[in-house]
């Protein structure tokens, strides 16, 4: 059996945000595939529980590269990756572990942990091994999006330059390359000038039946109203992409129309100034749920008449996306909220997804959803998100590896 | 006299004329009546005269195939009651004898509210009035007998300017020969009063009709362990329009009122002053959001909103109901000019500090949006440029309502300004009218206003007013009158100056005011009449199905 290591700036032992359950998601296909795969991040303490943290990772501890990060949040990664590369002891124990494992590959999860791999390679027994670059954004692109919170630091362009190098450094390197978003395989392809595999996310409610039964469903039958869903975390870009859609507050619904949050978005939306400029009626017609399990997101979205997926800026791997899509339910999002679900999206637009970039165009979408029951996405659709498939394309990109090997061993 | 002015002295008719049975007829009209019990006729802002107005309307032309009733918002129960027999009493006493009425301490603030008192402890009264004999007469024996004096005194003051009017035209023996009569009037009510109650005490009756307690803490407070009382029944039955002409967001459950069509059949028609709250975020007492609400729930629960400006109603639509996707159908007709519909039977009363002096006057709440400092301001300006003993006196008529500070602190700490400016906050309609009567011109310099009735109004008397460009102030003045933007100071100073000074300048002025016409004085309240007759009768309604006209795609 082959083995592999897959290795992220984030522990894998409980995913939570969306980096963590797609590179959860490639490991879960690797292992399905075939693979007896090893999980390890490396990360700063500072911003992980111990009961979060697996076996092999390998925790930062310095509490100047902790501080370093606390005043540079936007490359956090990039520091802590560059201080891992620094420091030699690190370094030891990336390269004790590859000795240990010693896999046929390495799964690079987002391009930071490379920095220290490449040291680490330097002293591991096992040089020839194959680097997969899992992508889950053009990393370098999207951090000047956040300079508009205030997050801009002296230096700060030379970092997206260096976080551009490494990308472009890694996808030249690596020998398969896949990437989340269809359009930016097209990106890193045309920039890096090699194939990409693109390997859209896996959502555990694309294979689940439809029902609209469930504690959600029987609520909102009891008080009479119907919901949509959105499920969200507190990253900013969800908070704002919500208020800029719905600038003007909640009070297109009709007092038994309601939109329902999950996770920590309605949390963050409630104490948004430009919330609460509309609190009153915002909150007659948004119910803050909070954090719910995951084996409850099917009934959450089921019992809802449409899930909304509101952004307009922001990377990240928009599994938010996937889950919506997966759920069966109408999804009303944007042109920006089914970016990098292209193949996928063009089978349903109109007929499951629905898009508007306009507040305007976007309520309008939301009143019909909620008032002429829209339909939601085909089966065939929701298929093509299920972890099935990843398995199998993500067995056969492997498998293709295989054969290349053999064939520069023959 | 406004066109179509209303006949005043009508027969005074009792609770049993106000309340006409609903039995049989073929839809009832119930208004809420919460803040008008609570405030009777004396509130900072004008909102209860529109209310008292329309009441009045109602009560009068209501067709015998209709009834009119009154609810109150029942705190506890988050939920209209029906008034009891003594608050139904109280309104027809407001409504139709006191029109000054000024009842301190007897309402009870909506929110405060409690449950329906139980009819046995405090109200003994029947539901209405007898309509003749001897039990009709012992009914107003009782009424009279356990009256508060500051609502006795209010009382005879009506009656006596009603029926013993004291007009500018009457020769001056005339007029002392009148008020002679009032005091000794008086005096001899008082005292028979006093008999009748204690005469009624000694036989139990006036125990028997006192009116809730105004502050029933003790009894709170002795309560809070009991059980809650049951809910009171529903007043209303299908077929019902309610009609609010009340700010109600200091105290409606809106998924209670959501819940009266599918649940109880009712038909909501509500009044809309204006959304300067939601147009000027800054300017309303508590947060704007909570009118917000309002002014976006009614819009979803209203068959039909009554307007008082047509400047109103196209805000509504530009900031309420454009922006959330509904179209709610909306009526309009500018107020009537109260004060000058009933100028003979209040009579006029002059303001001694204001006697033989040139003055210019500016009625409103003392409220930020009102913009009361631009003026100030102006006339500290004035005061230093207009030569010595020019400068009018500046009058400020009205309560004083929220962000006020800066306009206390330019009025009191400018001791060279004091001598310039009057603040009048207890000012009786005899006097306002007196005032717009006398005044050089008026003042009204609003950031945003619904409508501006004291614009209106003192057209209605001839005198001109200098108004901002708020649109409904224009409306209000049928554009006649100079419009200022009301942050132009310079301008301001300059047209001030220009009728204070240029001695054509206010003549001509005046004469423009003489050709204001005024709304039809019968036309706002019509227009809930009429609404509430179109949705009674489906045949000949106007008024499409709200729910068949929410169309989002549109």
């Amino acid at each position: 059996m082959k083995t592999c290591l897959s290795l992220a700036s984030f522990p894998l032992l409980r995913p939570r945000h969306g980096g963590q359950v797609r590179a959860s998601s490639i490991a879960r296909g690797l292992t399905e595939a075939g693979w007896a795969v090893t999980t390890a991040g490396i990360y700063p303490d500072s911003l992980f529980a111990e009961t979060e943290r697996g076996l092999h990772d390998i925790v930062l501890t310095d509490p100047g590269v902790v501080q370093a990060i606390n005043d540079n949040m936007i490359f956090g990664d990039l520091i802590a990756a560059r201080y891992a590369a620094a420091s030699p002891e690190i370094v030891a124990n990336l390269a004790a572990l590859l000795d240990q494992v010693r896999p046929d590959a390495v799964v690079v999860e987002q391009p930071w942990v490379w920095l220290p791999l490449q040291q680490a390679l330097k002293f591991a027994g096992r040089p020839a091994l194959a680097i997969i670059y899992s992508s889950h954004n053009i990393e370098w692109r999207m951090r000047p999006e956040l300079y508009q919170l205030g997050l801009r630091r002296a230096g700060s362009d030379t970092m997206v330059r260096e976080t551009r190098a490494l990308e472009t450094a890694l996808s030249q390197r690596a020998d398969l390359v896949f990437s989340i978003s269809d359009s930016e395989a097209s990106e890193i392809a045309e920039e890096t000038g090699r194939a990409v595999i693109y390997l859209p996310p896996a959502s555990t409610l694309a294979s689940g039946q439809i029902s609209d039964e469930g504690r959600f469903a029987e609520k909102a039958r009891e008080q009479s109203i119907s919901y949509a869903a959105l499920i969200g975390s507190a990253y900013w870009p969800n908070a704002e992409g919500f208020l800029d859609l719905l600038p003007n507050g909640l009070g297109l619904l009709r007092p038994n129309e309601r939109i329902w949050v999950a996770g920590a978005l309605g949390a963050a939306l409630a104490q948004n100034i430009r919330y609460r400029d509309y609190q009153s009626i915002n909150d007659s017609r948004m119910r803050v749920i909070g954090q719910i399990d995951d084996d409850e997101k099917a009934a959450f979205f089921a019992g809802a008449d449409c899930v909304l997926v509101p952004v307009l800026t922001g990377g990240g791997s928009k599994l938010k996306t996937a889950d919506a899509i997966a759920s069966g339910r109408p999804v009303i999002t944007t042109t920006h909220g089914i970016d990098g679900y292209g193949p996928i999206a063009q089978l349903a637009i109109n007929k499951g997804i629905y898009i508007a970039d306009t507040p305007r165009d976007f309520q309008i979408l939301l009143l019909r959803a909620l008032r002429e029951r829209l339909p939601g996405c085909p089966e065939h659709v929701r298929a093509m998100l299920n972890q099935q498939r990843l398995t199998t394309e993500l067995g056969a990109a492997m498998a293709a590896i295989k054969r290349q090997d053999a064939t520069v061993s023959a | 006299m406004p066109p179509n002015g209303p006949a005043l002295h009508h027969t005074l008719p009792g609770a049993a004329g106000l309340i006409s049975s609903a039995e049989g007829s073929a839809g009832r009209l119930l208004v809420d009546a919460s803040l008008v019990l609570h405030h009777g006729l004396k509130s900072a802002v004008g909102i209860v005269r529109v209310e008292h107005y329309v009441y009045e309307y109602l009560a009068r032309e209501i067709p015998s195939s209709m009834a009119l009733d009154f609810v109150v918002w029942n705190h506890t129960n988050k939920a209209y009651r029906a008034v009891t027999a003594q608050e139904r009493l109280t309104l027809a006493s407001i409504i139709f004898l006191t029109e000054e009425a000024a009842i301190p301490g007897y309402g009870v603030h909506p929110s405060a509210i409690e449950s329906t008192p139980a009819e046995s402890e405090v109200v003994a009264a029947p539901d209405t009035l007898p309509e003749h004999g001897w039990p009709r007469f012992r009914m107003q024996l009782r009424l009279a007998a356990n009256a508060r004096p500051a609502e006795r005194d209010a009382f005879l003051a009506t009656i006596a300017v009603r029926h013993l009017p004291v007009l500018p035209e009457y020769s001056t023996p005339r007029r002392i020969t009148i008020r002679a009569v009032r005091v000794c009037a008086l005096m001899l009510a008082r005292a028979a009063q006093k008999a009748l109650a204690l005469t009624a005490r000694t036989h139990g009756a006036a125990v028997r009709l006192r009116r809730p307690d105004p502050e029933p803490v003790l009894a709170a407070v002795a309560e809070v362990d009991a059980p809650p009382p049951p809910p009171p029944p529903s007043p209303f039955r299908p077929g019902d329009t309610l009609i609010s002409l009340s700010n109600v967001w200091d105290y409606m459950d809106y998924a209670y009122l959501a819940s009266l069509k599918p649940e109880h059949g009712v038909r909501f028609v509500c009044c809309l002053f204006d959304v300067c709250g939601t147009e000027i975020p800054y300017v309303t007492p508590g947060p704007t959001h909570i009118y917000h609400r309002h002014w976006v729930e009614i819009g979803h629960l209203a068959e039909r909103l009554i307007s008082i400006s047509q400047f109103s109603a196209d805000s509504y639509r530009r900031f309420i109901s454009e922006p959330n996707h509904f179209d709610v159908p909306i009526d309009v007709a500018g107020l009537p000019n109260f004060l000058h519909a009933r100028a003979t039977d209040i009579g006029e009363v002059a303001v001694p500090d204001l006697v033989d002096q040139d003055f210019v006057v500016f009625c409103s709440t003392i409220e930020i949006r009102k913009n009361h400092i631009l003026l100030l301001n102006v006339w500290e300006e004035l005061r230093q440029t207009l030569p010595e003993g020019r400068l009018p006196t500046l009058v400020f008529v009205g309560k004083w309502g929220w962000y006020t500070d800066h306009v206390r602190m330019m009025a009191e700490r400018n001791f060279r300004l004091r001598p310039h400016v009057r603040i009048l906050t207890e000012v009786s309609d005899a006097e306002l009218i007196w005032m717009y009567r006398h005044a050089s011109f008026t003042v009204f310099p609003a950031l945003s206003e619904g409508f501006g009735l004291a614009a209106a109004e003192s057209m209605s008397f001839g005198t001109p007013v200098v108004i901002s460009n708020c649109p409904a102030l224009i409306e209000a003045t049928e554009g006649l009158m100079p419009a200022l933007h009301p942050q132009d100071f310079l301008g301001w100073v300059r047209e001030i100056t220009r009728l204070v000074v240029e001695p054509d300048a206010l003549p001509q002025l005046c004469a423009k005011a003489a050709t204001f016409r005024g709304p039809n004085y019968h036309a706002f309240a019509e227009l809930f009449l009429r609404a509430a007759q179109n949705m009674t009768n489906p045949e000949t309604s106007q008024v499409p199905d709200r729910a068949m006209t929410t169309n989002p795609a549109q």
